[in-house]
């Protein structure tokens, strides 16, 4: 699929044309000559058909930055937690400071670190084997989006967007949620190679959830600013042989214009109800924190956006799940997404939004059981094996596909790479990994490289 | 005549293995034969990149049976007629967890069923060829006994500790049977691990033994515990996943016997040597004058045209035509300056018509101060400058801003480049005329004080390393330091040696956890520390640090006692006494080598190695009658022009500077996983000019700027962008968006805003106020710190990036930004719309213009040449006159006065402007 961003004079134009509401009457004049057509055909972000009929329609991204131990979350093993200290494979063995018990239906075990996530075990698919190929984090950060552990790649919402546009006129096809910036920075959200309008669109919660968005100044004097801006621009980007990078930033003052209408409606939680506030843990002037993001997530993802990615914790050890330091650390920060995560399921299964919204729940990578000393309190990194979830959008509830070893050390059964992850993500989209491309430096880039397969047992 | 007994061999296999040696000059043999058939397809397939054509990641090359059957680091990789004892059968089948090959998925099903078929077979197909023996075997078989080796000591003599004399048959004999044994089965966790503190990858370390005694007395096995361990007949039984055969113990028993014989040079085997082939790759080959392609075009304005238009020629493509002098006097200006020429500079160059207009525009920016505030901006980029520590407390470098005002000067300069780098890595050492300039070189060698300070020494001396490698070498040796350099020839040992260099240079502190304040910094006065004052001063601290110190080590709490300290400590402060000028610098310490850490981990030790130099890039090592630590003789190893990197990578960075793309695109690799020049000839060319001219940045400034390829215009062009869409081959100048510096510094000066007095030092606050640690980091309330200067004079925070650096762009203060991204997002759409500096700068601009009393169209033609440097247009003119009107009016209607709502209005035409394309981009 051939989707390279070629606009024409007539695109230019369309791409003003969601501006409308900016100037109408000059508006009118310069579309005149060219309203013919579907005129989306040419917006690179109207909303696209998927290749193939798809299960979901958008995406809510859980990212655990740092590292989740797996043995002590969704992968418990009771025989490490009694084989504590004991010799393994050139380690010691350290057995999980928590619990765990069977939860639903499905009986799956869970540690408890994450009751309330536990109790929505039957809406989730849970992956026990999911592996990566670099234990460290900027490269497995940048592999988990955008494929690669090397180079700074699209990321996969960057190809979402890419490959389905959005709904939403006024809101970005790719919204991230972070307080702090993960290992690696920003390049966890960019879009690379793909034109700059697909890059996630970085929300910091706090008082203002989107810098400048607060219009400074009276609604019509910017009306008439916008619609110079775009006289401007419209002259500049005929007399520069349409130009895509051109294009491009004139689509963001569209995008940016109804941020700015939209934004103070979208990011007030204050009119939902209790009970649904409730289930998030927050209350009506919550303004950040993991449970306002959450809320906000289901707010966005209801409001057309295609990606929305939550980031819990940045670069900092000591509040990210990189847990070297103690593996206890793991407490505090699970005590803070559990119930947003779970009360975000339940939202999204009461509205009837879980059925067509897949949301994923991953992280870097695991934590190896074992270490060196038998006196080491934290985990180091551990890409051979650790777990990742999914739920709605098509997926198989309540089951658990993979598993690891009797302490978790490897893989023990159905192995799905990184890449499988993110292919199996793209068909729930109804796009297909290896037909998702984007010609750059003379060839076909796409998300899962050359490699990933559908894991079509978790699909239903 | 021991190497007849081995020339004798009694089994088809030792045989096979000298055939295969023959095998890789007669490639019609059938072990060849076979191999390219059968298994090459499918290892050119899988394993390429890593292990062929070069590729010998993990020691293992791939491309020929007689390469295979070399192995690899962790030594054979197959055994013939046994898959199941091939390491490469594990490797592929996924059964062992560190290594599993390919690391990116498993191969087919058939492939390793086609591999493992292939093994089986392979004494056969070995048999099958004649034995004609040349050279000794380098794959051992483990399946046979060890063929008598007479012992070059007598046996069961007590053998000193002292390493005996190794014969060569010894060093066969170790080779081929005891390094296989070991290393298969003892160093998984007697190496790195040190399990029982023990490890075996050394005869010292064998002889040292570990928490259990020695494991070895040498002559005499059977007093030697490994012997009775690897017997399983003691308590301890190794290795523990199954005893070794009887003839494998009996290896080791002869290897105990003959005195534990450990050749020399594998003893440290991580120094790997670089070898002939390795310095193969274009960029360790010293660049060559290369010849200048020769044409008649009349296109050809000087040597780099004539490299530009052969390349164009040869991939089809044709030079769009030129900028106008409009286009190009903006052009130039913004490249060399980082800001827009006023109108006046517009006009003068516009009125100009002598045939060296151009080239006196080029000298006169060259030559001004705005020029060093650009360019020295982009080193400091690449040296991750900033004006706090990171880490920790992030502590106030209030001295850090000589070290940035020390490189814009030197741009300004044009200092020698190799001078630059020889006073920014030894300025304390080399030689000076005066006071003055030995200062500024003091002040230089903030480059080496300036690494991250996170956590210990080790930490940031490898981040020095790291940065080191990449600025100056364009080379990752940063990835040296846990193992030798999977890509590039760098042996950890490499890595090692500049470590122990650094190592060996003490660093200015700026504040840690317990040591709230400044300590090590360069005094400009050398004898300041001898004032009784100041002694004085250091008595007085002694105490109340001790007591700090005392107290941090106490068990329990002591969140009542340390305030108490830290404010006496603060108090003692408010009297400190004026000591004179001083830099975050560095100065020599206690020159010593260092040993390897394994996998970068310092309390892992391997071998000492010697301090120098990276092998790959010529003489390395340091002469041992360097008493001092070597930082100036790695000064000039970098700073030299026999080094075949550091010319061509900063020609590539000025490049860069000027086409938005390098010649290696990849500005801070040149090595093997770099992207290849994309005119090697044109680079070398550039870095001879750069060397012959004396290092001079200016001399490569010009001849870049005065070739036409720097003149064409940013026009599009379908047939060349079809072959070439990056314009790697400069067929047309790339448009760029202006950078965070430039997008900031326009606004300021087209509003007449921007302030140029000298920077001077940043409002933080004294050292008596000092209190940070750890969880209560300095957070600086930036509304002290803001200004109107340029924005290279912006306080920068290593640990929290400006908010306006992460909207468009700007550098990353804890690695080298080696290019910056230009994203256009919405974010920044917002900024033009809402934010505050958009918006002050365009009431200040419309301000300016309105004083001058004149007629509308007068003021807007002003507007016009302020901000986008060209008259309006009549089109454009008549657009405005209903805007200005529109919106005067809708300010009267929100309740302005007539003269307040024009002048508004005004300010919205101008922060319209701002906003467009036009401003952002650079054509």
């Amino acid at each position: 699929m051939s989707q390279r961003f070629q606009p024409s004079r007539r695109s230019a134009i369309r791409s003003l044309a969601s501006a409308s509401m900016l100037l109408p009457g000059m508006l009118h004049e310069m579309l005149a000559a060219d309203v013919v057509g579907p005129a989306a055909a040419n917006d690179p972000l109207a909303p696209r058909a998927p290749m193939f009929p798809a299960k979901a329609k958008r995406v809510i991204f859980l990212y655990m930055s740092g590292g989740v131990s797996h043995v002590d979350t969704f992968d418990p093993k009771p025989k490490l937690n009694s084989d504590h200290h004991k010799q393994y494979k050139k380690t010691f063995l350290h057995g999980s400071p928590w619990g765990s018990k069977p939860y639903g239906q499905s009986g799956t075990e869970v540690s408890d670190l994450f009751p309330q996530i536990g109790g929505c075990m039957d809406d989730i698919c849970l992956i026990r084997s999911m592996y990566n190929d670099i234990p460290n984090h900027p490269q497995a950060i940048l592999q988990v989006h955008g494929g690669s552990t090397v180079q700074p790649r699209p990321s996969i919402g960057s190809w979402v967007s890419y490959g389905l546009g959005t709904f939403s006129k006024s809101l970005p096809s790719y919204v991230v949620l972070a307080p702090e910036i993960p290992y690696g920075g920003s390049a966890a959200w960019d879009s690379s190679f793909l034109p700059a309008f697909h890059q996630g669109v970085r929300v910091i919660p706090g008082q203002e959830a989107i810098p400048n968005v607060t219009r400074a100044g009276y609604s019509d004097v910017q009306d008439a600013d916008l619609g110079l801006i775009n006289f401007f621009n419209q002259r500049h980007w005929t007399e520069h042989d349409a130009d895509a990078a051109l294009a491009a930033r004139i689509k963001t003052f569209e995008t940016a214009y109804g941020m700015q209408r939209d934004a103070p409606e979208v990011f007030d939680i204050s009119k939902e109800s209790d009970a649904t506030l409730d289930l998030y843990g927050v209350t009506p002037d919550t303004k950040k924190g993991f449970g306002w993001m959450c809320i906000m997530a289901r707010r966005l993802a209801e409001r057309g956006v295609r990606f929305v990615e939550l980031i819990d914790g940045g670069y900092d050890k000591y509040t990210n799940w990189d847990a070297h330091l103690n593996i206890r650390m793991h407490e505090p920060l699970a005590k803070k997404v559990d119930r947003p995560i779970a009360g975000l399921l339940k939202d999204l299964k009461s509205r009837g939004m879980l059925e067509d919204t897949l949301v994923v729940w991953t992280t870097e990578f695991g934590r190896k059981p074992g270490d060196a000393s038998p006196d080491e309190e934290g985990r180091t990194h551990w890409s051979t094996a650790y777990s990742s979830w999914l739920a709605g959008g098509g997926v198989k509830g309540g089951m658990v596909y993979g598993s690891t070893d009797e302490y978790g050390f490897e893989i023990a059964s159905n192995p799905v790479h990184i890449h499988d992850f993110q292919a199996t993500i793209l068909n729930q989209l109804g796009l297909d990994h290896t037909k998702l491309t984007f010609r750059h430096a003379g060839r076909d880039y796409r998300l899962t490289d050359v490699s990933g397969r559908v894991v079509k047992d978790l699909v239903s | 005549m021991v190497w007849l007994r081995y020339r004798a061999p009694s089994t088809g296999f030792i045989a096979a293995l000298f055939v295969s040696n023959l095998c890789a000059q007669s490639p019609a043999s059938p072990v060849d034969a076979s191999f390219q058939d059968r298994i090459q397809p499918i290892i050119f397939k899988n394993c390429n990149g890593c292990h062929t054509f070069g590729g010998h990641a993990g020691e293992l090359r791939m491309d020929s049976y007689s390469t295979l059957s070399k192995g690899g680091d962790r030594g054979a990789v197959i055994v013939p007629g046994s898959p199941e004892s091939s390491l490469l059968m594990k490797a592929i089948g996924y059964q062992d967890a560190d290594l599993k090959m390919p690391p990116r998925g498993k191969l087919a099903d058939p492939d390793i069923a086609a591999i493992e078929k292939w093994i089986r077979e392979l004494p056969s197909i070995l048999s099958s060829a004649p034995p004609t023996a040349t050279k000794a075997p380098s794959v051992p078989s483990a399946e046979k006994l060890p063929p008598p080796v007479r012992s070059a000591l007598p046996a069961g003599s007590a053998v000193a500790d002292a390493d005996p004399k190794i014969t060569p048959e010894q060093e066969q004999f170790f080779e081929a049977k005891v390094r296989p044994l070991l290393t298969k089965n003892c160093f998984g966790c007697h190496t790195q691990l040190h399990s029982g503190g023990l490890r075996l990858d050394s005869r010292e370390a064998v002889l040292k033994g570990g928490q259990d005694g020695a494991v070895a007395v040498p002559g005499q096995p059977e007093s030697s515990l490994m012997i009775s361990a690897l017997r399983y007949k003691s308590a301890i039984q190794m290795p523990p996943s199954g005893p070794l055969k009887a003839e494998e113990v009996a290896v080791i028993e002869q290897w105990i016997r003959e005195g534990l014989p450990w050749p020399k040079e594998s003893e440290t085997k991580a120094v790997k040597l670089v070898t002939a082939a390795d310095r193969k790759f274009w960029s360790f080959q010293a660049p060559q004058r290369p010849a200048v392609p020769t044409t008649n075009s009349s296109w050809v304005r000087n040597d780099i045209d004539r490299f530009v238009l052969a390349k164009l020629n040869e991939m089809h493509l044709r030079p769009v035509g030129d900028a106008d002098k409009r286009t190009l006097v903006r052009r130039v200006t913004y490249d060399l300056t980082g800001l827009p020429p006023t109108p006046e500079e517009v006009q003068s160059f516009l009125d100009d018509n002598s045939s060296d207009a151009y080239d006196r525009l080029v000298d006169r920016l060259l030559a001004s101060k705005a020029y060093g505030e650009r360019w020295g901006r982009k080193w400091l980029d690449l040296v991750r400058y900033a004006d706090t520590s990171g880490g920790g407390g992030d502590y106030p470098i209030p001295q850090a801003a000589k070290y940035r005002d020390y490189v814009i000067q030197s741009f300004v300069d044009d200092k020698p480049y190799d001078r630059f780098i020889r006073e920014q890595i030894a300025g304390d050492l080399v030689p000076a005329a005066s006071e003055p300039e030995h200062w500024q070189n003091v002040i230089a060698t903030g480059y080496l004080a300036g690494t991250n300070r996170y956590e210990g020494k080790s930490t940031y001396v490898s981040d020095a390393v790291d940065n080191l490698g990449s600025t100056f070498l364009g080379l990752t040796v940063g990835c040296a330091r846990c193992h030798d350099h999977k890509f590039d020839p760098i042996p950890t040992a490499d890595y090692y040696a500049i470590y122990g260099i650094l190592d060996s240079t003490n660093y200015a502190e700026s504040g840690q956890d317990e040591v709230r304040f400044q300590r090590d910094f360069t005094l400009r006065d050398p004898n300041a520390a001898s004032r009784e004052d100041w002694k004085i001063f250091q008595a007085q601290l002694k105490p109340i640090q001790d007591a700090i110190e005392a107290v941090l080590k106490l068990p329990g709490t002591y969140d009542d006692l340390i305030p108490q300290l830290e404010a006496r400590r603060m108090h003692l402060f408010e009297h400190l006494p004026d000591m004179g000028e001083s830099a975050y610098a560095v100065t020599e310490g206690n020159p010593h080598d260092v040993k390897i850490q394994h996998y970068g981990d310092p309390r892992d030790l391997g071998p000492e190695v010697r301090r120098g130099f990276l092998q790959v890039l010529g003489d390395s090592a340091l002469p041992e009658s360097v008493k001092s630590s070597g930082r100036l003789e790695l000064a000039n190893w970098i700073a030299s022009a026999d080094n075949p990197l550091t010319a061509r990578v900063m020609v590539n960075r000025i490049w860069q500077g000027h086409f938005g793309r390098g010649l290696v695109p990849t500005p801070n690799d040149f090595g093997t996983r770099g992207v290849a020049p994309s005119d090697q000839a044109l680079l070398d060319f550039l870095a001879w000019k750069f060397i012959d001219s004396g290092w001079s940045v200016k001399a490569i400034h010009r001849e870049i700027l005065l070739s036409h390829a720097y003149r064409l215009s940013s026009a599009d062009s379908k047939t060349n962008a079809e072959i070439d869409p990056e314009n790697a081959y400069i067929w047309r100048h790339s448009r760029t968006r202006l950078d965070a510096e430039e997008i900031r510094d326009s606004l300021l000066a087209d509003a007449q805003l921007l302030d140029s007095s000298p920077a001077g030092v940043h409002p933080f606050p004294p050292q008596h106020e000092w209190n940070w640690e750890d969880q209560n980091h300095f957070s600086p309330d930036r509304s002290k710190y803001d200004n109107d200067r340029r924005t290279v004079y912006m306080m920068i925070q290593r640990s929290v990036r400006p908010t306006y650096f992460t909207l468009f762009d700007g550098p990353n203060t804890n690695v080298s930004t080696e290019q910056r991204t230009s994203s256009l997002t919405p974010l920044q759409a917002l900024y033009f719309m809402n934010g505050d500096l958009p918006k002050r700068c365009a009431t200040s601009l419309a301000q300016h213009v309105l004083s001058s009393g004149s007629q509308e169209k007068a003021n807007v033609d002003r507007t016009f040449r302020i901000v986008y440097g060209r008259p309006v247009t009549t089109e454009e003119s008549n657009r405005i006159t209903a805007f200005l009107k529109t919106v005067s009016d809708s300010y009267a209607t929100h309740g302005s006065t007539p003269k307040d709502s024009y002048q508004k209005a005004f300010g919205d035409l101008i922060q319209s402007m701002f906003a467009s394309n036009e401003f952002m981009f650079v054509e």
